[in-house]
């Protein structure tokens, strides 16, 4: 207790330095252990990526997708092809005959709808468009698609870039800089550090002052951050644990650097 | 780490007989610069030294040597063990400036000193009352005058109940009447309590009227040991 109550104490008299300490520590233990959720999230940001100029299409549920999807495929300038399930038109008109009655649409109930979407490269030229189109009214008959307008989504392509970039290296530099801030301020708390435990170590004849302080500080701190994320998740992974390992030599060393010596 | 100067004496070495320190030919460099030249110096129990000389001559490295914080470049220092009868006053006081002065206090407070909190606060009061801070320990040390941090920290390293002090420069910046109360209470436990102090000074009027031992240094050389009364 009486290193934790000199730890607080330095914190307290050097409260930006001991905050960005926390702070920065306790952001790395949770960018580690939540990390598959932050990829999650970072991946959802992909949606605005795959926005590439694109045309929907009804399509007759009999007709096979795979071959739609073979065929259209080998159109250049064309990318995917996704079908983004049925249009249940029966549902559909269950319910405007249960509004309007009659048979008129009894005929209408027995259609069913695949939903596709159809995306296309960049650049393409308004022949090159209408060409795509038109292969795909031909490959499955006239009366069994019924096709949709080109849109041209506005993309931001530094924006996307960007996104990229946050994918690919997002976590990894996330954790650079929470690694690089936590050094960083451990290395300014080093001089008060100093000072305390030279003059306990003094007056007290104690010793190991600094790594005590240290190691016993933080240490509660994230024994603290650990028992809320197992409390709130159930869960500690391997790499989690192995971080709070390595900030701990970390500490550690610092700690024993930052004792006074005495040569003689 | 203090005090194993040279662990082949640490058995032969017994305060009551013994000296404290022997520097034995003693040499200091700091790169070119030589901060101690050939000093050989005994210190016995119950000694009361004033360290003289002027700025740069050598007395805080010669202190520095005997809290064992530097390592002689050159010669032997042979010397009691026990790093706990070593107490330190510090020429820059080395107290928390946000902290008061009685919390400042409490860092000398140790457990294998003192069985309890009441015996350290009577030996505080006392140490207190004889230096007459009573009404100022409540000060900040940012807020507290030269004065005040000296007796300060002269308050904090005797509760260390210690049997040598190391002091440099206990009295600077204090006038003629506190230089002399910081004076009598040291040789109160020099004579009462066999208190072994070291004392590096500038003070020509308390050395004037010393009765003791001074060892005065030129260019960190030793030029003169012995009783004040021979200058």
């Amino acid at each position: 207790m009486f290193y934790l109550g000199e730890f607080f104490k330095i914190s307290k008299q050097n409260l930006l330095v001991s905050l960005l300490a926390c702070f920065s520590s306790l952001g790395l233990i949770l960018t580690v252990h939540f990390q598959d959720n932050i990829d999650r999230k970072l991946s959802e940001l992909g949606k605005l990526k795959s926005q590439q100029p694109y045309f929907n299409a009804l399509v007759d549920d009999k007709v096979s997708f795979s071959k739609i999807k073979r065929k259209m495929s080998q159109l250049p300038g064309v990318i995917t092809i996704s079908s983004h399930g049925q249009l249940n038109a029966s549902d559909e008109i269950e319910r405007l005959k249960a509004a309007y009655g009659g048979d008129i649409l009894q005929s209408l109930s027995e259609l069913n709808y695949k939903k596709l979407k159809i995306e296309v490269s960049q650049g393409l030229k308004p022949k090159s468009l209408k060409l795509i189109r038109e292969y795909l009214v031909r490959l499955v008959g006239k009366e069994s698609v019924t096709v949709g307008e080109f849109k041209f989504p506005s993309i931001n392509r530094s924006k996307v870039k960007l996104i990229e970039v946050i994918q690919t290296g997002g976590v990894p530099a996330l954790m650079l800089i929470l690694g690089f801030l936590f050094c960083f301020s451990l290395a300014l708390f080093m001089k008060p550090l100093k000072k305390h435990a030279f003059i306990i170590e003094n007056f007290q004849r104690k010793k190991s002052v600094s790594l005590r302080i240290l190691t016993q500080g933080f240490g509660v701190v994230w024994l603290a951050a650990y028992a809320m994320m197992y409390l709130g998740t159930e869960r500690l992974d391997i790499y989690s644990l192995s971080l709070a390992i390595g900030m701990t030599i970390i500490v550690a060393l610092v700690g024993f650097v930052s004792q006074a010596r005495r040569v003689i | 780490m203090r005090g194993v100067f040279q662990r082949e004496n640490r058995s032969r070495i017994n305060l009551k007989d013994q000296f404290i320190y022997h520097l034995d030919n003693i040499g200091l460099s700091y790169g070119r610069l030589k901060a101690l030249n050939q000093v050989t110096l005994t210190i016995n129990p119950g000694d009361m030294i004033f360290l003289t000389g002027k700025s740069g001559a050598g007395k805080t490295s010669l202190l520095n040597l005997l809290a064992g914080y530097l390592a002689p470049t050159s010669g032997k220092i042979y010397g009691m063990t026990d790093e706990r009868f070593v107490a330190q006053v510090f020429q820059d006081l080395k107290l928390f400036d946000d902290l008061t002065i009685e919390e400042n206090l409490w860092y000398a407070f140790d457990r294998s000193l003192y069985k309890t909190k009441a015996e350290f606060i009577a030996d505080r009061n006392e140490l207190i009352a004889l230096l007459g801070i009573k009404d100022r320990i409540h000060l900040k040390v940012s807020q507290a005058n030269g004065g005040l941090k000296h007796k300060a920290a002269l308050i904090r390293a005797l509760l260390t109940r210690p049997q040598i002090l190391l002091a440099d420069e206990p009295t600077a910046s204090l006038d003629k009447e506190n230089a002399h109360k910081i004076f009598d209470l040291l040789n109160f436990y020099n004579v009462k309590r066999n208190l072994t102090v070291i004392w590096a000074t500038h003070n020509r009027e308390l050395i004037r009227n010393f009765p003791g031992k001074i060892v005065h240094l030129e260019n960190g050389k030793l030029v003169y040991s012995g009783h004040a009364c021979f200058i």
